[in-house]
């Protein structure tokens, strides 16, 4: 299908990006309210039945974006909007909102645009049905792990909540009458004495919509549990939620001071998110403070 | 090409940096020179520091205050970033759209994006007198040369 006079806009990235991506998309609609856009991404899940999005081209491998704007996007007046927002200036000196440098990029007006999911109700019902939903239930999700299946190491240090720390605080929210609900790939380790459903990635924002407490950390969820306006608990280690973060969530930074270290691989950002071992710049994995998390999630 | 006629800024001290990712192919990185030249022109104070994939182009640039292979450089936060209130160029300019529809030349998108005016397109690259002697020993023989080019760097390599 060729596409003519519209706005492509392309995501490289992961869930969470793409669902950040939908307030930068809100905002664009505003800004040309009579122009079509489409979306190139690899997370379609993140923007379905979304109004302000004409289509939504599923691209999994760079060799077929390729194909596609070879075949779609270059002969007509299409304008094609594939900066990238982690190559600014202002991400890397942590200045702005995601959403807003990503505005900046193209000059789009940005309001404090929030993300937005959109879900149906028969996604929700099959999300329940997977879980199964009882009217009395509490339930209180942990994304305790983030990052692509592959990663060079299983826990990054620098996006995940400490296991032990993790733990804790279930089997407190379980003495306190909560359905504890791990949200995590099947290759992740599990959290003692958590449930854990293979739920597509809509029933899974169906299941935070449903959830009344959440412990969550820099990933896909907070993103989406901002979207579908849930306030939640968020711990951070070396991202900022600044950048990344909400200020409807209650956000926790390490109450630690951090050693001295080496930073001998620091390039453009202090640590690299796949939490390299000899980075990590605590003496200890108790960053947080339980009795903290569990005062908030009250 | 030009020769070297300017000695290198080696006492020069460092007043703001302005980091470049010039990283890409040989032909990708030569365009950047000339993006370099336009963004000197516009911050001739600043200290340029190129992250490169071809260091090679880039010696002796008297534009550019470093040039730095890609993949291991020690301590480039603490150096260049940390407390520095840098520049930083880091865009590929193959995806603005000028680039995609081919609408302008990519010195041009790129310069836009980094908002400089792009007075200068042509690549610049700079040879010490001895390199130019011994290419001259080389080719001892005095007649015009055809030089041609049938393969693209990616071709070759992946031919192996």
């Amino acid at each position: 299908m060729k596409f003519k006079n519209s706005l492509i806009f392309n995501i490289s990235g992961g869930l969470g990006k793409n669902i950040i991506a939908t307030a930068v998309v809100k905002a664009l609609k505003k800004q040309h309210p009579s122009k079509d856009i489409i979306i190139v991404s690899p997370h379609r899940d993140a923007w379905l039945n979304n109004p302000n999005v004409k289509e939504i081209v599923s691209i999994l491998y760079p060799k077929d974006e390729q194909v596609f704007y070879a075949q779609n996007g270059l002969d007509s007046d299409n304008t094609i909007l594939k900066l990238e927002p982690y190559s600014s200036e202002d991400y890397f000196y942590k200045r702005k909102n995601l959403a807003a440098i990503w505005c900046d990029l193209y000059d789009i007006p940005y309001k404090k645009e929030k993300p937005e999911l959109f879900i149906t109700d028969e996604e929700t019902e099959s999300a329940k049905k997977k879980i199964n939903f009882k009217d009395a239930d509490k339930i209180f999700i942990i994304q305790p792990s983030g990052g692509a299946p592959g990663q060079p190491y299983p826990i990054s240090w620098a996006r995940d909540l400490p296991l032990p720390i993790a733990d804790e605080v279930c089997e407190k929210m379980k003495k306190a009458g909560y359905r504890v609900i791990h949200i995590r790939r099947k290759d992740q380790k599990p959290l003692k004495d958590t449930e854990w459903f293979e739920l597509t990635a809509r029933e899974t924002f169906a299941l935070i919509q449903l959830s009344d407490k959440r412990l969550l950390i820099d990933s896909f969820a907070q993103h989406a549990a901002a979207a579908l306006n849930k306030p939640s608990v968020v711990t951070w280690v070396a991202n900022s939620p600044k950048v990344f973060g909400y200020d409807m969530h209650t956000n926790i930074l390490p109450e630690v001071n951090p050693s001295f270290r080496h930073t001998i691989d620091s390039f453009l950002e202090p640590y690299n998110i796949i939490g390299a071992l000899h980075e990590y710049p605590y003496d200890t994995d108790r960053i947080y403070s339980v009795k903290k998390i569990l005062e908030e999630l009250k | 090409m030009i020769s070297c006629n300017k000695p290198m800024p080696t006492k020069q001290k460092p007043s703001k940096f302005i980091i470049f990712n010039s990283m890409g192919a040989p032909d990708k990185e030569l365009v950047a020179t000339a993006v370099v030249n336009n963004i000197k022109r516009k911050y001739p104070k600043d200290s340029i520091v190129v992250v490169s994939n071809h260091p090679e182009i880039w010696l002796h640039n008297p534009d550019i205050f470093r040039v730095y292979k890609a993949g291991s450089i020690p301590y480039f936060f603490e150096d260049f970033i940390k407390g520095k209130d840098s520049k930083i160029f880091w865009q590929d300019p193959f995806n603005a759209n000028d680039a995609i529809h081919r609408h302008d030349s990519l010195s041009k998108v790129w310069s836009d994006l980094c908002k400089v005016p792009c007075k200068e397109t042509l690549p610049k690259m700079h040879f010490t007198f001895r390199e130019f002697e011994a290419t001259e020993r080389m080719l001892e023989q005095k007649i015009p040369l055809n030089l041609r080019q049938e393969l693209c760097a990616d071709y070759i390599k992946n031919r192996k």
